[in-house]
């Protein structure tokens, strides 16, 4: 079954693709890895900062192998490795 | 005291608030815009946010590392925005009777920022720029 989920974007991801969110249609099970994965798919010039990317679910990091159950109201994120400070 | 915010940061009215009667102690770091990265020279930042998750993060890390130290007092400011040579990107203060818990509370609030929380900072140089991504 196909999940509709969007994604905020950040840094040289935001940059590279003009904009602040993504939507994607993805199979279940989701998970970090697979979302990573159908974006680079997409987008292939930023593959390596994706790569190297975590994802946020609801303000928190996910593994990338945990299998997700998202609802509406859900909040996504992708993190490039980050440099505050 | 937490905060996020494109203003300049008020790093001595941020030091003066941290300062309590019991304290002996209080120590401050400040990450500065540097000029150089790399053998290029640095002519500003920028620093970009997800202020929720950051400023949820910032308190986390305050929370876990007072409690860890057993400090009195501790603040994180950081900065967002355009950032000139020589400005605080960053400040961070921590209070405590003694100096030896307040050191190393700072020192690993830096690392912790450095590594989990989602701010990230573009240098700017003559000739272009790029977002810093460690590990990329």
């Amino acid at each position: 079954m196909k999940q509709e989920i969007t994604i905020h974007l950040f840094a040289s991801i935001r940059e590279a693709l003009g904009r602040d969110t993504l939507s994607l249609s993805l199979e279940n099970p989701l998970t970090a890895r697979r979302i990573k994965e159908r974006i680079t798919e997409l987008y292939p010039l930023v593959s390596p900062s994706v790569k190297a990317s975590r994802l946020s679910v609801n303000l928190e990091f996910v593994k990338e192998d945990q299998e997700l159950n998202l609802d509406e109201t859900v909040e996504l994120a992708l993190i490039p490795p980050v440099s505050g400070g | 005291m937490i905060q996020i915010t494109h203003e300049p940061l008020e790093i001595m009215a941020v030091m003066k608030a941290l300062t309590h009667p019991e304290c002996g102690a209080v120590v401050t770091f400040l990450g500065v815009a540097r000029d150089h990265h790399d053998g290029k020279k640095v002519t500003h930042l920028s620093y970009e946010a997800y202020p929720e998750m950051a400023l949820k993060k910032l308190k986390e890390i305050r929370s876990v590392l007072m409690e860890k130290y057993q400090i009195k007092d501790l603040a994180i400011l950081h900065r967002l925005g355009p950032v000139g040579i020589q400005e605080a990107s960053l400040v961070v203060v921590a209070s405590a009777p003694h100096r030896a818990p307040a050191l190393k509370a700072v020192e690993e609030v830096v690392e912790m920022i450095k590594s989990d929380v989602p701010i990230w900072k573009k240098e700017f140089y003559e000739d272009g720029s790029r977002w810093i991504e460690p590990g990329i």
